[in-house]
């Protein structure tokens, strides 16, 4: 959708180009960041909240669920979808993520790029609530 | 010897004999002469009597008396019948004819006397009885005169008794002396007549019994006309025989030898190919890396190797015995493992066993006393440490599982980046031979997403890390929503896809929903795969215990040796990969089916399959108790 913004925080160099893009090409603008610390930062430096948040939850400098936690502690991101991506393929943290607030959690290659785009946007669209795992 | 003793014994005896009837009829001879003693003695009282008896008739001339003077009369006229008869010596009969005369002339008087009496006539009868007693005298004188004539022979003959007694005595004793003399000279010549030709027969015979069998009995011997000479010549026959018996029997002795020298060459020879095979053999299990034991029927450890002992922490002499082996393994039951592979005749594998920080793996083979037999003999137990080679594939295992995982971000940007081109930047790409490389591009980075998947997924499986889930689930509504996910892939085949309701209402089974799902797309997606003509089917059915899942097509089919490989991981049939599951697949595919549906307490497998007609995949799953 026109004119929203999203936060990716992913440190894998070309899965990063490629959501940015899958993105871009939807109309989005895309915020990235490569480690837990640089996305907080860039997340406080924002004048305004993303619309979504896609973090990748191996990403050095941070544990994905203390960094989940600590965004989902803000105020500011009540409203904001976090989907949280990975390619592990043990799932079983999947229920832990969820629990501690993440919308969406998603294996990235057991998915579509367009799958993952249209689910972002659904959520982005429908609100937290309409949140399809 | 014998002979001389007897010889001499009989004639001792019979000179004894000889002398003791000589002395008896000199003792017979003087006894009579004590008798006529006694009898002469008898005279004078029987004619006393006489006299008297005739006394008393004169005085009682009854019957009594005149029978009591028969009688007196009679026994005297007895006793000169005796007298008559036994007084043989001249002077002696002389004399006894006097006392004959004498008593005589009395008992004319006397009978004289009686017969007056009985005629009646008393004149002269009392004369006579005085004539008679007158009388009586000279009878006792002339009987004395006998009686000493008697008395003189007999001292005679007594003397003369002693002096035979004395003379025969040295007599016999000179012919003892004689006879044995002469008896040990005979009886020397004679035995040595017999003994001597005997005595060489001996010496022949002890000759040949120690082994000389050349020696021959003497020709003089042989010569001898008599018994000594037929004995003798009996004798050479029969060494003649022995001869010939003892030459066939040294010849038959010595192929023997022959034979049996080779025999014992060769069993030499054998038995030191034995012994040495036998201590390459002992030598080769004691090097043996894992242990190494040989137990006999009873439970007895036969033959044990140092891997086993140092395994263990045994020393040689200690008593190893099954029992404790089974003790240092936490209870292990070798001994049932045994017997569970001795009754099934075929080697057994036992589970994997954990022993002082070591993995170990158990190997029982049973040991027939012939191939063919149903004999055993007892069984062989290998523990292999299995430690290392664990490690080796634990960490192997996991190096793949963490290289795969790897490959999944890659592979992620390979496909999300082709379809990405070809979903939005397809108005840029004029050429079809990008078009189409880009679609190969996407095609294979999804390929290889599958294996990597799989391959994910069978370790995990594998490792166990898997949590299978136990619901009550309703298979057929699995199913059939499952089978939505192919329709497209179906359909763009052109082939028919569908699922048969039961004929009635399936009974829950209980499985885990997600895995029947993977194992439902699985089959049906290979049997889409490989049909390209008439359809796929899912039918259903159950029979009490298990509920029975059919995919059928007409697809390929599989051939009847490939068949027998579907379930596994990449076998490789000779040079070429099995056509089916792995050219269009990952390969790993029907393992994993077949992984979960273990895991769910069912079974896979092909129920058919025939190339050109197509096969039919079936799976079943427990029902669950009501």
């Amino acid at each position: 959708m026109q004119g929203h913004t999203i936060f990716l925080l992913e440190d894998n160099a070309e899965m990063s180009r490629m959501y940015e893009r899958a993105f871009r090409l939807r109309g989005y603008q895309v915020i990235l960041a490569d480690d837990g610390v640089k996305a907080l930062a860039a997340l406080d430096a924002m004048k305004d909240k993303p619309s979504a948040l896609i973090l990748d939850i191996m990403v050095p400098k941070m544990n994905g669920l203390d960094l989940m936690r600590d965004l989902r502690s803000k105020e500011i991101f009540k409203d904001v979808p976090i989907v949280v991506l990975t390619n592990s393929f043990y799932h079983d943290d999947s229920a832990r993520f969820l629990d501690a607030g993440a919308d969406l959690y998603l294996v990235k290659i057991e998915h579509q790029i367009k799958e993952v785009t249209e689910k972002v946007e659904a959520l982005i669209h429908n609100g937290r609530s309409s949140s399809a795992k | 010897m014998v002979i001389y003793f007897l010889s001499l014994l009989t004639i001792v005896f019979n000179m004894l004999l000889l002398l003791g009837i000589l002395h008896v009829v000199i003792v017979e001879r003087y006894e009579q002469i004590d008798t006529n003693i006694i009898n002469q003695n008898e005279l004078i009282n029987a004619t006393s009597r006489l006299a008297l008896s005739y006394n008393s008739y004169r005085n009682a001339p009854n019957d009594k008396n005149l029978s009591i003077y028969e009688d007196n009369k009679s026994l005297i006229n007895g006793i000169f019948l005796l007298l008559d008869k036994s007084i043989t010596s001249d002077d002696s009969r002389l004399a006894f004819l006097g006392v004959r005369n004498t008593i005589n002339s009395v008992i004319a008087d006397t009978d004289a006397g009686v017969a007056s009496l009985r005629s009646g006539d008393l004149a002269g009868t009392s004369q006579r009885y005085d004539d008679a007693n007158r009388k009586l005298d000279f009878v006792r004188q002339n009987v004395a005169s006998l009686l000493l004539k008697e008395i003189n022979h007999s001292a005679e003959l007594q003397a003369s008794t002693t002096r035979i007694d004395y003379i025969s005595s040295i007599a016999s004793a000179a012919l003892f002396v004689l006879i044995s003399i002469v008896t040990i000279i005979i009886s020397l010549a004679w035995s040595r007549q017999i003994i001597t030709p005997l005595l060489r027969l001996d010496a022949i015979a002890k000759k040949i019994s120690d082994g000389n069998i050349e020696a021959d009995v003497d020709p003089g011997l042989i010569e001898e006309k008599d018994e000594v000479g037929s004995l003798a010549r009996s004798f050479n026959v029969m060494i003649q025989h022995l001869r010939e018996n003892l030459n066939a029997l040294k010849r038959s002795n010595e192929e023997t030898a022959k034979a049996r020298d080779s025999a014992e060459g060769l069993v030499l020879v054998r038995t030191k190919e034995l012994t040495e095979e036998r201590s390459r053999l002992l030598a080769s299990i004691n090097s043996l890396s894992f242990g190494f034991l040989i137990v006999d029927m009873s439970g007895r450890i036969l033959l044990k190797n140092r891997a086993m002992l140092e395994l263990f922490g045994f020393a040689e002499g200690d008593g190893m015995t099954i029992n404790a082996i089974s003790e240092k393994l936490g209870g292990f039951d070798i001994a049932a493992e045994a017997e569970r592979c001795l009754k099934g005749k075929v080697v057994c594998e036992t589970k994997e066993i954990v022993f002082d920080k070591k993995i170990l793996r158990g190997i029982v083979a049973p040991i027939m006393s012939r191939s063919d037999s149903d004999d055993k003999i007892g069984y062989v137990l290998l523990l292999e440490d299995i430690t290392e080679a664990k490690v080796m594939e634990r960490s192997r295992d996991e190096f793949f599982a963490v290289a795969s995982h790897e490959l999944r971000t890659p592979l992620t940007a390979i496909r999300g980046n082709a379809e990405m081109i070809m979903d939005s930047f397809a108005s840029e790409i004029k050429s079809p031979d990008v078009k189409e490389m880009l679609s190969d591009i996407d095609a294979s980075s999804i390929r290889l997403i599958d294996i990597v998947n799989d391959f994910l997924e069978v370790s995990r499986l594998e490792q166990g890390n898997v949590q299978i889930k136990q619901d009550k689930i309703d298979v057929f509504s699995i199913v059939s929503k499952a089978i939505g996910n192919l329709r497209s892939t179906a359909v763009k085949k052109g082939i028919s896809l569908d699922v048969v309701p039961p004929s009635s209402p399936l009974p829950m089974a209980l499985a885990d929903a997600n895995r029947v799902e993977q194992v439902l797309i699985n089959l049906a997606g290979n049997s889409i795969k490989f049909t390209d003509k008439g359809g796929v089917t899912v039918r259903f059915s159950h029979d009490g215990s298990f509920i029975k899942v059919q995919v059928v097509d007409t697809g390929i089919g599989v051939s009847e040796q490939n068949q027998s490989l579907l379930f596994r991981k990449f076998q490789q049939a000779g040079e070429q990969m099995l056509a089916r599951d792995v050219t269009q697949g990952t390969g790993l595919g029907l393992y994993i089916c077949h992984r979960l549906v273990s895991y769910m307490g069912g079974s896979i497998f092909v129920e058919q399959s025939e190339l050109g007609k197509g096969s039919t995949f079936s799976f079943t799953l427990p029902i669950a108790p009501q």
